[in-house]
């Protein structure tokens, strides 16, 4: 009778060292006024030398179009990785986009799907098409492998993280352009949760599309 | 001008001051009325007026939209292509209008400009306006630059982002505001003014327009300044209003002019009716005013000819007018003050018939009274001569001596008592003589100086029996001559001083003395003696008066002297005034006219 809180003990020991090494981080994001903030990406960039993981961020993603809009409106992809975007409208999307990130123009006819496009560079890519200007949707390149999107509720959950030091950059299309990224640090060990509220432009649904920044 | 024309002038005149009072009123309402709605009217053509050129550049905006979708320009954007932006803004510029058209980056750096092909750079103007883009993915603004005015319209081009902005420069000339004046309900003329160098200046005006237009007298005009202007032969109103100019650009006024009269038309074309309504009133208020005037003034007349007549002592047509407003009340009262004089006018009639027969009787009887004392002092005088003298000639034993010493007394006593009562029945006669006009009164020339010094110098022994010192002053020399009867004069100052005497106790002093006062000698005897109540001053100048307090055996009289002396001055045209003071004195001041004004006057 006398061994067993020692097993037990032993075994809370082991949870404790296997949860020491890798940290869920939760990032509850909404705007100044308190409204979630859906499709926000938040970005951890481990502070000095850090240990690495294989990224678990999709190295290939497909945007739809239909219904003249682009489905989803963010996608994040690891670095290096492509985004094949598909018609399934009954009209022709000339899809571009003049980021530094990726510069690219396609074509594509009714029904069809595009060639993958590489994206080999970390950043916002803000896609459009030429023929229907109110359609628009971002690529976020991540260069690290801890990032998540925003869902509804504006929650963000990242699990997997090696204990450390972490930068948090959060990007989100309704920013205010040209104004640094909002940032901040965290200390992974075990479960964190923070919140965090950034600026965000007022958006009326029907100028959504046109909103965004990269 | 008789009453009734009075009233119904007081009347008219009313009327009319009150209608000219009203009119002008009316008018002077309607114009500032009139004047203030032009000028809210005008002023919220202001708003109209932005809102309208707003409307303008919606098809301006969205052709710059439409450039913005310009897929090369976005390309050239991305890779900064500097010549290919300043064409695709030049090809458009032309399309829509604009003279300008700059490319802003969303830092607000101009990244291409048309109006300066050959060199970008610098920051856009109006930041203000690139926000409202950014914001409401249009933003449009007045701008004055240069001396001209501008209607900018900047967008956000996108990619699909947004990457730039665009802002065209389509300039706000005559063209633009005729279309502008055109499309106005209200028929007016628009200038636009803005500030160059210090100054301000017309920088675009409508086709149809005043040709004489009031610039802004300041930089900072207020916010909606009114005027009004004529212009061959039309009033106009017009409003300087400042206009909402982007910022960093300079001020911009709108100047608007309305034509006066055309709003001024729908309120002439009341007036004739108007006047015709008006006109009427005060023809009817008129012939009321008559109609009242000749209510009042013809029962008026009625009763003025009635006072009339009553006036003349006709009682028998008392007015009757059958009315029960002021006028028969006073026709009423008329009629009853009539009643009441013409009684009282008989009660007085028998009460004058009654009083003039006593007083003929009275008249009788006072002259039968002065003739009987006439007649009896004449009648008295004769035996008291021959008292006198035979009584004198006894005392002077002028047939030879007397026996008896004590008869000779007697005879002395007869003498005096009978001297006494002779110049006692004179004195009467006198009285009497002159109270039934028959004294005769000598016209000579009197010295004052000699008739005061006679007068007192047969009292001086009764003054010094009575111990009262007798003096006269030193001025009489100075007197100029009266003219009168030396000897009435004398008895009456005798009467005087001899009463001053009389009423003056043991050490009092009498003083006689005589000045010119104007065209009078006054003559005044006055004494420190017992003197008289007020009340009782004008009795004692009757005659046979004495006063109750001389009538205690001390102060002998038979109440003649005063009156005698009163009687004598005023038939010398002079008057005699009493001036005393119980325990203080008597004064009597005697007012004789001069010998030189007797002579003027003659």
């Amino acid at each position: 009778m006398a061994g067993t809180p020692l097993r037990i003990a032993c075994l809370g020991l082991l949870l404790l060292g296997s949860h020491a090494r890798a940290a869920t981080v939760t990032i509850q994001i909404s705007d100044t006024g308190g409204r979630p903030a859906a499709n926000a990406v938040v970005a951890l960039a481990p502070e000095g030398a850090a240990e690495t993981t294989p990224s678990s961020l999709p190295i290939e993603a497909i945007v739809d179009q239909r219904k003249e809009t682009f489905i989803p409106l963010v996608t994040i992809i690891r670095k290096g990785g492509h985004v094949v975007f598909t018609n399934n409208d009954t009209t022709m999307h000339q899809v571009y986009s003049f980021s530094p990130t990726k510069q690219f123009e396609l074509e594509i006819d009714e029904s069809h799907r595009s060639a993958p496009v590489v994206f080999d560079k970390a950043g916002v890519a803000a896609i459009g098409c030429n023929i229907h200007d109110h359609m628009i949707t971002y690529v976020f390149v991540a260069d690290t492998p801890w990032a998540a999107m925003a869902d509804h509720a504006g929650r963000a959950q990242i699990a997997n993280i090696p204990n450390g030091r972490y930068h948090v950059e959060i990007w989100h299309p309704q920013l205010v352009p040209g104004r640094p990224n909002p940032s901040s640090t965290i200390d992974a060990t075990g479960d964190v949760k923070i919140a965090l509220s950034i600026p965000l432009l007022m958006a009326s649904s029907a100028k959504r599309m046109h909103m965004g920044s990269y | 001008m008789s009453f009734r024309y009075r009233l119904a002038l007081f009347l008219i005149a009313t009327l009319v001051a009150i209608q000219a009072l009203a009119a002008t009123f009316a008018y002077t309402y309607l114009h500032r009325s009139l004047i203030e709605r032009g000028k809210r009217e005008l002023l919220a053509e202001m708003g109209v007026f932005t809102r309208q050129l707003d409307f303008l550049s919606e098809r301006v905006t969205d052709a710059v939209k439409v450039l913005s979708l310009d897929y090369a320009l976005r390309s050239a954007i991305a890779q900064h292509d500097h010549d290919t932006e300043l064409s695709a803004l030049g090809n458009h510029g032309r399309r829509i209008g604009a003279t300008r058209m700059v490319l802003v980056g969303l830092d607000g750096a101009v990244s291409a400009d048309t109006a300066t092909p050959n060199k970008a750079g610098g920051t856009f103007p109006m930041p203000a306006l690139l926000e409202q883009a950014a914001a409401q993915d249009k933003g449009t603004a007045l701008a004055s630059f240069g001396g001209r005015i501008y209607w900018v319209v900047a967008v956000p081009i996108r990619a699909p982002v947004p990457i730039a902005f665009i802002a065209a420069f389509i300039p706000v000339d005559g063209a633009l505001l005729e279309k502008l004046r055109a499309i106005s309900a209200e028929p007016r003329a628009i200038v636009l003014a803005t500030r160059m160098a210090g100054t301000w200046h017309v920088a675009a005006q409508s086709r149809v327009h005043l040709r004489h237009v009031e610039l802004p007298a300041t930089a900072n005009p207020p916010a909606g300044a009114a005027s009004e202007t004529a212009e061959n032969g039309n009033a106009y109103l017009t409003v300087t209003a400042r206009l909402n100019a982007a910022k960093g650009s300079a001020p911009i006024v709108a100047i608007l002019s309305y034509p006066i009269d055309e709003a001024l038309g729908v309120y002439r074309s009341i007036i004739v009716p108007l006047s015709v309504v008006l006109g009427l009133a005060l023809l009817a208020a008129i012939l009321g005013a008559m109609l009242i005037v000749r209510g009042v003034s013809r029962p008026l007349e009625l009763l003025a000819a009635s006072a009339k007549r009553i006036a003349a002592g006709d009682y028998r047509n008392p007015p009757r007018i059958g009315r029960r407003d002021e006028i028969g009340h006073l026709a009423e009262a008329l009629a009853n003050m009539t009643q009441s004089i013409a009684e009282r006018e008989d009660a007085l009639k028998g009460a004058v018939e009654a009083t003039e027969m006593a007083r003929q009787e009275a008249v009788r009887a006072n002259d039968a009274k002065s003739q009987f004392l006439a007649n009896m002092s004449h009648e008295l005088r004769t035996p008291l001569n021959a008292i006198v003298g035979f009584s004198e000639m006894l005392e002077q034993q002028v047939l030879g001596p007397i026996g008896t010493p004590r008869y000779r007394d007697y005879a002395r006593d007869i003498h005096t008592s009978g001297t006494h009562l002779l110049g006692l029945v004179e004195r009467m006669l006198d009285l009497a003589q002159a109270h039934s006009k028959g004294l005769a009164l000598a016209r000579d020339a009197v010295w004052p100086a000699q008739l005061l010094r006679e007068s007192v110098i047969g009292l001086k022994s009764f003054a010094e029996k009575s111990r009262v010192r007798l003096a006269l002053d030193e001025g009489i020399e100075r007197c100029p001559p009266i003219q009168g009867d030396a000897v009435k004069l004398r008895q009456a100052v005798a009467n005087l001083v001899h009463n001053a005497i009389k009423f003056t106790p043991v050490n009092g002093h009498v003083g006689v003395g005589a000045y010119a006062e104007g065209e009078s000698l006054v003559i005044r005897i006055a004494d420190d003696g017992i003197g008289m109540e007020p009340d009782v001053l004008s009795t004692v100048v009757r005659p046979f008066h004495r006063l109750r307090s001389a009538l205690d055996g001390q102060h002998q009289g038979a109440g003649l002297g005063l009156p005698f002396a009163k009687l004598i001055v005023e038939l010398h045209g002079g008057t005699l005034a009493l001036q005393s003071e119980p325990g203080r004195g008597t004064t009597v001041f005697v007012a004789l006219p001069l010998a030189s004004a007797m002579s003027r006057a003659a």
